[in-house]
């Protein structure tokens, strides 16, 4: 287990979806377009894991150590 | 919100006369005690936070002294922040200086000179009673070194969450935000702030100020203030950790099922508390939580369920606006609940419930989704009838209506 | 050896070359920050891949406007001097136009800062720092057109106006994309 997960901050998110498209292993969309966490980030997942972090454009998700 | 009618506790409240100088003559002069005396009074009382998430209080004030820094801040929440709540309220009115000597212990454990109270906005008459208060202790050469400073709360149902409360004091808007760490570690402007309820900190003044006589139970000392919402008023009654039930509600309101801990709460079916004691950990064997103590006795006949539709209605319209999945959610959840409730067919409950768990900046959605899921798993007859367009409750048939 | 090089035209060359690559990198950094401007997922096109684009498209426009300078700085048939990157100060050459590529610099510097730091400033202070972005593509035209030495070409003129009309045209889009946003009464109000 590499020990990682996403965390969103709420507030600062629109819905926009990049994290979804950037790493959809993890990364689910809501009906109303808000992200779902689907599982804690593994080593096969963490390279997307950052590319999602960084395409964000309101910089609302985070990875975290768990 | 009217006055709440507040009956004569054992302890918190205890006297009549709300003066400084009977509370001197109860509880004595405030003590100094070290960062670590006190944290060591409140983990051997083990006392729990109640605004309602129920923290121990010892842990937070090991956090907020954990960490070196200049400044610190001691956050009183007075605000009540719920409906059907008023205890905030009654200790103001009958042992404001329970209150403030419980900031001031932790203050001067912690080196704060300034401390931070917050009070609900729309009710002056708890700020005046504040104000009264502390001007008497000014009065009395009282609190030399400390300075008080008042905030107003905005009357929503999330202006007591900690984040709210933290960025109201630092001179932000009265709303909830993402806090990656606890308010304990960095509060407000960063620094390490304890935040808590204003019983608590009258608790804690309570047992390190008169540790004798303590009352409540060995492994539970202390009391508990519950609002208990009879008719169209709230009462709040100081009860002993170990009280049953029984001495609290009357025969009829234990026969009807109860919401536990405030909006956010847990319903207790008919006759649960009837053998049951107010204690923390009784509750839990029972799935329940006391949360902030409020209780709410179902009206006599009434449908759990239309009341539910009620509560999900007003949350929805309380969210703070400021999370997606809060701000469509809750709309949703109480959507979906109502066709439910009318015999209608709609998206699962539960799934919708999922899709606002624990996706927001605060414990808002959450609180919702556990009502929800307390209210389908406590009532499963109800449930199956409304599906079928029936109430138990009324000999009517629900009408299938918007 | 080093001196034939600053004496001869290749400096120049390299100089006029970056200024017109340059123009073509940003115009096109510029129309892709416009199209992934307030996107959502969801169409043909992922919206990370104007995203990353336009992010690589700006360091690329950073690295040329750098050689840009750097051989005009070098280049000993005009006298520009390296500070004049940063500041018009005492420019003898052209100040106006000069101070214009200048401030262009500048603009350049500080967007690129505040975007590497991204994750330390304020999601409000980023974005209008960022805003700057939009002057650096007409104070950058001004200063090809005013001190270019291929200004006057008629093919400088041709890709002059084409990447005028590519900027035009994706503000049209940017706007209509603003305008045609559906009422924001069931998304999250913003800060």
């Amino acid at each position: 287990m590499s020990g990682h997960r996403l965390r969103v901050d709420w507030p600062e998110c629109q819905g926009r979806g990049l994290c979804h498209e950037l790493a959809p292993e993890v990364i689910q969309l809501d009906p109303w377009g808000y992200p779902i966490i689907t599982k804690p980030v593994e080593e096969d997942t963490i390279a997307a894991a950052r590319h999602a972090v960084a395409g964000c454009p309101r910089r609302a998700i985070r990875l975290e150590e768990s | 919100m009217m006055r709440p009618t507040v009956h004569p506790g054992s302890w918190l409240l205890g006297s009549a006369d709300s003066s400084l100088a009977e509370h001197r003559r109860r509880f004595g002069d405030v003590r100094r005690l070290a960062a670590a005396e006190l944290e060591e009074a409140a983990r051997g009382a083990g006392v729990l936070g109640r605004g309602g998430a129920g923290f121990p209080l010892a842990v937070k004030l090991a956090a907020a002294t954990g960490r070196r820094a200049l400044r610190r801040h001691v956050v009183v929440n007075l605000s009540e922040g719920e409906p059907a709540s008023a205890k905030d309220a009654a200790l103001v009115l009958t042992s404001p200086h329970l209150v403030l000597d419980g900031a001031v212990l932790v203050a001067a454990a912690l080196g704060v000179r300034e401390i931070d109270l917050v009070v609900p906005g729309e009710l002056t008459w708890v700020e005046q009673a504040l104000v009264a208060a502390i001007d008497q202790r000014r009065g009395a050469g009282e609190d030399r070194r400390l300075r008080w400073r008042i905030h107003r709360a905005a009357p929503r149902f999330v202006s007591g969450e900690a984040s709210a409360v933290t960025s109201l004091v630092a001179g932000g808007d009265n709303l909830p935000s993402t806090s990656w760490v606890p308010a304990a570690v960095r509060g407000v402007h960063g620094r390490p702030t304890l935040l808590s309820n204003a019983e608590t900190f009258a608790q804690l003044a309570a047992l390190v100020q008169r540790p004798h006589r303590v009352p409540g139970t060995a492994e539970e000392p202390g009391t508990r203030l519950l609002s208990i919402t009879r008719g169209s008023a709230i009462e709040v009654v100081e009860v002993a950790h170990g009280t049953e039930w029984r001495e609290v509600l009357s025969p009829d309101e234990l026969d009807r099922p109860i919401l536990l801990g405030g909006y956010h709460g847990q319903w207790a079916a008919a006759g649960a508390l009837l053998d049951e004691t107010v204690s923390a950990p009784a509750m839990r064997a029972l799935g329940l939580s006391l949360g902030a103590g409020i209780v709410l006795p179902l009206s006599p006949g009434a449908c759990p369920l239309t009341y539910t539709v009620g509560v999900l209605r007003y949350l929805a319209q309380q969210s703070a606006g400021r999370c997606g999945p809060c701000v469509n959610g809750l709309p949703a959840l109480a959507e979906a609940f109502e066709d439910l409730v009318g015999g209608r067919t709609g998206p699962e409950v539960e799934a919708v419930a999922a899709l606002v768990r624990g996706r927001g900046a605060c414990a808002h959605p959450d609180g919702t989704a556990r009502l929800v899921a307390s209210t389908c798993a406590t009532f499963p007859d109800e449930v199956e009838a409304h599906r079928g367009g029936r109430c138990v409750n009324r000999p009517r048939p629900v009408l299938r209506s918007a | 050896m080093f001196s034939s090089l600053t004496e001869g035209p290749l400096l120049w060359f390299l100089t006029r070359g970056t200024g017109v690559a340059l123009l073509l990198v940003l115009t096109a950094s510029l129309a892709l920050g416009m199209l992934t401007a307030g996107r959502r997922a969801g169409g043909v096109v992922p919206v990370f891949v104007p995203q990353s684009l336009h992010r690589n498209l700006s360091v690329l426009g950073l690295g040329l406007v750098v050689l840009h300078i750097a051989t005009a700085v070098a280049d000993t048939f005009v006298d520009i001097r390296w500070w004049q990157a940063l500041s018009p100060w005492g420019a003898t050459y052209e100040p106006f136009w000069l101070g214009l590529g200048t401030l262009a610099f500048d603009l350049m510097v500080l967007v690129a800062f505040t975007s590497a730091i991204r994750s330390r400033v304020s999601a409000t202070g980023w974005h209008r720092v960022h805003l700057l972005g939009y002057a650096v593509w007409p104070i950058a035209f001004a200063h090809g057109a005013g001190m270019g030495t291929d200004a006057p070409e008629p093919w400088a003129r041709t890709v002059g106006l084409g990447c005028l009309s590519v900027v035009l045209l994706a503000l049209a889009v940017r706007v209509a994309r603003r305008q045609a946003r559906p009422a924001r009464t069931l998304v999250a109000m913003p800060r």
